[in-house]
């Protein structure tokens, strides 16, 4: 009997314990807090794209613009090839520029941000020169790249990295800025830049077009 | 025996009519005792109520709105304790980056933009509101990464660094960083001091910016190496247009508050964040 009754008691002790220890297991997450969260997405397009938006041929010669035809922001230049022998070109037009050490290539000084944005007209004068051939080609070539900020120098200013030739004949991509190009007299100009032939023809990259 | 029987009735009687009023006295006095207990009690009821909860808010400012001196905060989700406060949501309801002009309905964030451009930076502020009525300690837990529209692209494959964000948890600013449970797309952040009944926090972020980098080649290659496949919508549009499907990725952002008491913080944070609150008072947190 003495034996049962200890037993118990012990059995009633630990119930009573386990109790207690239950209560206090509830009471720790009993703190008073609050949770909340939200995300959001933007679409980031990686492949910028341009066409001719113009490309008349009058009497004076050619007017070209570039229109972007993606939402990726885009930096646009243009390069003209044709023969010394049969004509020489003058070139001029509202925001266009050459670079401080002339490539060739005509570059926009501004980017083009969005889906349909068009440079101003890029007019190509052309002169036939005599015994010039009785059929010739003024080549046409425009490139685009992505367009990004370099918030670095001054207040910042748009950036984008085009193929240049290095000295020993590799080409590689360089960034241009918009700070380092040098504007072309404007489309109301009497006389444009002067540009040398090119005959040969450029490794197109696949962001550009070519048109005649 | 007689006399004796009539003198007891005559005494148990007297002492009857008095007890009855007694009572009737008593009881008049105890109903007026026992309103005025009612009435005291059921106050102290209602002060009750309002202490049982604490509620928080995440807010957001963006582009033109978000002025460093007098941000116009926006609440984009609130916590299920604060939904009793009828503190409402502002539109795009548990959406950051999303909030539109009333009038262009142009995304503020990007400021007439077509997409963000790399190097450039946008204002975007995020904060957190105490919408309740008791202080409060909190964390921000901000996540960082790059989707395909619906999965999420490895932190290998794709950096969340590329994604950059201009955090105020400087020296003196009022949010501190824990480079314990920080990791490469998930930064935690702590508020210095608690956060006052019905008060927003100083902002923790200030600004976005993607990389200069995400507009170079080596970029766009690794991009094109994951192989995406095409949205449906986005197919449409490039078999419209005759263009080749334009090569896109998802910029995402993620931000989580959590709220916890100010009484017993340290047994508080232990037990619902498992974190030690001596620990995190080290790198600058006035907890306590």
């Amino acid at each position: 009997m003495e034996h049962k009754s200890l037993a118990k008691r012990i059995g009633l002790a630990g119930m009573a314990c386990a109790l207690c220890a239950s209560v206090g297991v509830g009471t720790a997450f009993a703190y008073y807090t609050d949770t909340t969260n939200a995300q959001g997405a933007l679409s980031y397009s990686l492949e910028p794209s341009t066409d001719f938006s113009k490309e008349e041929i009058t009497a004076e010669g050619k007017t070209i613009a570039i229109e972007n035809t993606t939402d990726a922001p885009c930096m646009v230049r243009v390069k003209l090839f044709f023969a010394e022998k049969n004509v020489s070109v003058n070139v001029r037009g509202d925001k266009w520029a050459q670079l401080a050490e002339d490539d060739g290539w005509f570059y926009y000084t501004e980017p083009l941000l969005t889906k349909g944005a068009c440079t101003e007209d890029l007019l190509a004068a052309i002169e036939v020169q005599e015994g010039a051939n009785d059929v010739f080609d003024v080549t046409v070539v425009q490139e685009c790249v992505a367009a990004y900020w370099d918030g670095g120098a001054d207040d910042g200013c748009y950036v984008g990295d085009f193929v240049v030739s290095a000295g020993d004949g590799d080409a590689a991509k360089a960034p241009i800025k918009v700070t380092d190009m040098k504007p072309i007299p404007g489309a109301s100009a009497d006389a444009g830049v002067a540009i040398k032939g090119f005959t040969m023809k450029v490794d197109k990259t696949d962001n550009g077009t070519e048109g005649n | 025996m007689e006399k004796s029987k009539r003198a007891i009735s005559a005494r148990t009687l007297i002492l009857l009519f008095a007890a009855v009023i007694l009572c009737a006295l008593g009881l008049t006095g105890v109903i007026n005792v026992t309103q005025a207990q009612l009435v005291a009690y059921s106050e102290e009821h209602r002060a009750d109520i309002e202490q049982t909860h604490i509620g928080v808010a995440l807010v957001e400012a963006t582009g033109a709105e978000a002025d460093a001196a007098d941000p116009k905060w926006r609440v984009v989700n609130k916590g299920e304790a604060a939904g009793t406060d009828g503190l409402s949501l502002d539109s795009a309801e548990g959406k950051l980056l999303a909030q539109t002009d009333a009038d262009s309905d142009e995304l503020l964030l990007l400021g007439g933009d077509p997409q963000m451009i790399p190097g450039k930076a946008y204002d975007e502020m995020v904060s957190v509101r105490n919408s309740s009525g008791m202080d409060e300690y909190v964390r921000v837990t901000i996540y960082k990464y790059w989707s395909d529209g619906e999965n999420k692209i490895s932190p290998e494959a794709l950096s969340p660094e590329l994604i950059e964000l201009d955090i105020a948890d400087g020296e003196g600013d009022a949010w501190v960083r824990s480079e314990k449970e920080s990791t490469a797309e998930r930064d935690v952040y702590y508020l210095r001091t608690k956060l006052d009944a019905n008060a927003t926090a100083a902002p923790l972020v200030t600004g976005v910016k993607l990389s200069a980098d995400v507009a170079k080649d080596d970029f766009v290659d690794k991009v094109r190496a994951l192989g995406l496949k095409a949205a449906s919508e986005d197919l449409e549009a490039a078999s419209e247009d005759g263009a080749s499907k334009a090569l896109s990725v998802q910029v995402n952002l993620e931000a989580r508050v959590d709220s916890v008491q100010t009484h017993s913080v340290r047994a508080a944070a232990k037990s619902a964040w498992g974190v030690d609150i001596a620990e995190l008072n080290e790198l600058g947190l006035e907890w306590e």
